[in-house]
C-alpha cells in the first residue's frame, strides 16, 4: 500500500484542495479503487470535523423560522431503497429524484462502478444529479474566476481572516480607510496568541529609503512599536507581527518611517484602529 | 463516523430519515442540534451575517429536498451538512468575486473605525454537549498541529483554495504545500481517531 502512489491524492481531495487536472485523474482512479476510495472516505470524515473548528457564531433567532417556512411551502423528494435502482436508470427521475447509492462493496452495481467518480462527488457536494451539470459550467467558471483571485484585494483580505479567524477563537478585526478612497486596512488582532495580521490596500509602497511602522498603543502610554512592512507594487501588504508581551493594545495606526524603523512615530498617523479591551 | 458517541449520532442520522420523510418536527431539530455549527461554518467562509443566514438557508433547503440522499454509511452527518455548507458558502464567495471590490470599499467605509469582536457567543443551546465537546477536541488537534500544516489545511478548508493556489499565496514550493497537507491531515486523523471510530 505504502506504494501505491494515487493515496497521497486522498488528503487534498478530501480536502477540495487537489488542483483541476489532478481530481479528474483521482476521481477516475477512484471509480476502480477500493483502497484509495476507503482512504478517501475515513480522510473526508476528518475534514468534515473540521467545520465544527470554526468559531461560534451564533446564527440570527429569526433564521430557523425561515427555514421551517421554507420547509413548508415544499414538499421533500421521498426515494425508498427499492426505488433507488429505478432512479438511476431513468433520467426523466433523475431530475427530480435524488441519487442514493448503495454503500458496501458487494453493492456496487455496474452503473455505479461506471459512474463512481461522478458519484462520489456528488454524494459529498450536490445531491442533485440534475444539478451535475450546472455544477460543471460552474466549476469551470469558478476556475477562471478564481485565477483572478490573487488580483482581488477582497482575497487577501478574505484569506488572511480564514487564517486569523481560525488561530483563536477569539480574534478581533477591524477595517479603517483613510481620508478619501484609500488607503485602507483590516486589521485582526489575536490578544491570545499575541500576533497581529495587517491586511492594507491601495497603499503606495514607501518610498526608496521608507518603510510602514505598525504601533500599537496602550491607554496612556508611548507607542510602542509592532514592527514595519511595506507594500508591494499594487499597494498591498498582508504582514503578521508579534505583539510584545504585556502590551495591552488600545489603538494601532501606521506611521511612514526611514528604514529600518523608528522608536517613536516621526510622521502623522493613519490607519488608526480602536480596539476594545480583553 | 460519527461527532461523537454513537447514540449522538443515530440521533441525527434518525433526524435525517424523518426529515427525508418530510417530517417538519425532525428538520427543526435538525436545526436546533446542528444549526449553529452550520452558521459559524459559514460565517468563518463568507464572513459576513447575511451571507452566512442565506447559506445556511439555501443548505437546510436542500436537506429538507435531498435528506434521502444521505447515507449514514459514507459519513456523519455532521461531515455532510459541512460539506454542503462549506460547497455553498465557497460559491458564494467565489460567484461574488466581481462585486467583491465593490462590496469591500463599501464596508471600508461603513466599518471605518468600528469593532467586530469574534468573540465565542456564550455556549449556545443549540450545541449539543457532545457537539460542543467533538468541537473542542478538533480545535485542539488543530491547534497542536504544526502551524505550517495547520495553514494550509485552514486555506483548503475554510479559503477553498487548492494546493497550488495556497502555494502561490505563500510563496512555497507546491511540494512543501503537499507534504504539508499530508502530514497535517494525517496527524488529524490520528488525533481525532476517538471521533471517527464511533460509527462507519
Ligand atoms: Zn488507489
Amino acid at each position: 500500500m505504502s506504494d501505491h502512489a494515487w493515496l497521497e491524492h486522498a488528503a487534498p481531495y478530501a480536502l477540495g484542495a487537489l488542483d483541476e487536472n489532478e481530481r479528474a485523474s483521482f476521481e477516475a482512479h477512484l471509480s476502480t479503487c477500493d483502497v484509495c476510495t476507503a482512504e478517501v472516505r475515513e480522510l473526508r470524515n476528518v475534514a468534515g470535523l473540521l467545520a465544527t473548528a470554526a468559531p461560534d457564531v451564533a446564527p440570527p433567532p429569526r433564521l430557523r423560522e425561515r427555514i421551517l417556512a421554507d420547509a413548508r411551502a415544499v414538499r421533500p423528494i421521498s426515494t425508498t431503497p427499492t426505488d433507488a435502482s429505478a432512479a438511476t436508470t431513468s433520467p426523466a427521475r433523475e431530475h427530480r429524484g435524488v441519487s442514493r447509492f448503495p454503500s458496501g462493496r458487494g453493492a456496487l452495481i455496474p452503473w455505479l462502478a461506471a459512474a463512481a467518480a461522478v458519484a462520489f462527488a456528488a454524494y459529498f457536494g450536490q445531491q442533485y444529479r440534475g444539478e451535475r451539470h450546472q455544477r460543471l459550467a460552474a466549476q469551470q467558471a469558478l476556475a477562471s474566476a478564481r485565477a483572478a483571485i490573487d488580483s482581488t484585494t477582497t482575497a487577501v483580505a478574505r484569506r488572511d481572516s480564514v487564517i486569523a479567524l481560525l488561530t483563536a477563537p477569539d480574534v478581533q478585526t477591524v477595517t479603517v480607510s483613510g481620508s478619501g478612497p484609500s488607503p485602507s486596512a483590516r486589521y485582526f488582532l489575536d490578544r491570545r496568541a499575541s500576533r497581529i495580521v495587517i491586511a492594507a490596500n491601495s497603499l503606495p509602497p514607501a518610498a526608496s529609503g521608507r518603510t510602514y511602522q505598525l504601533w500599537g498603543i496602550q491607554t496612556g502610554r508611548a507607542p510602542v512599536s509592532l514592527g514595519t512592512f511595506n507594500t508591494d507594487s499594487s499597494g498591498r501588504a498582508l504582514t503578521t507581527l508579534p505583539i510584545p508581551v504585556g502590551l495591552r493594545i488600545a489603538v494601532t495606526a501606521v506611521t511612514d518611517e526611514p528604514s529600518g524603523g523608528s522608536s517613536q512615530p516621526t510622521t502623522t498617523p493613519f490607519l488608526a484602529a480602536t480596539w476594545k479591551s480583553e | 463516523m460519527s461527532i461523537h458517541p454513537a447514540g449522538v449520532q443515530s440521533r441525527e442520522a434518525a433526524l435525517v430519515a424523518q426529515v427525508a420523510d418530510g417530517d417538519e418536527r425532525a428538520l427543526g431539530e435538525l436545526y436546533d442540534r446542528c444549526g449553529g455549527m452550520a452558521f459559524s461554518l459559514a460565517f468563518a467562509i463568507v464572513g459576513e451575517h447575511a451571507d452566512a443566514e442565506e447559506v445556511v438557508a439555501d443548505a437546510f433547503a436542500q436537506i429538507w429536498r435531498s435528506a434521502s440522499g444521505f447515507d449514514p454509511a459514507r459519513g456523519s452527518v455532521v461531515a455532510w451538512l459541512g460539506t454542503i455548507v462549506r460547497t455553498r458558502a465557497l460559491d458564494l464567495v467565489r460567484s461574488r468575486k466581481r462585486r467583491a471590490r465593490v462590496l469591500e470599499e463599501a464596508a471600508v467605509v461603513t466599518d471605518a473605525g468600528e469593532t467586530l469582536v469574534l468573540a465565542p457567543t456564550a455556549e449556545s443551546p443549540d450545541r449539543g454537549a457532545e457537539v460542543t465537546e467533538a468541537s473542542a477536541l478538533v480545535r485542539k488537534s488543530l491547534a497542536e498541529l504544526p502551524p505550517p500544516q495547520r495553514r494550509v489545511i485552514e486555506l483548503a478548508y475554510f479559503g477553498g483554495l487548492s494546493q497550488s493556489e495556497i502555494s502561490a499565496l505563500l510563496s512555497e514550493p507546491l511540494g512543501t504545500v503537499k507534504t504539508r497537507m499530508r502530514a497535517g491531515m494525517e496527524k488529524l486523523r490520528q488525533a481525532l481517531r476517538p471521533l471517527l471510530e464511533a460509527g462507519a
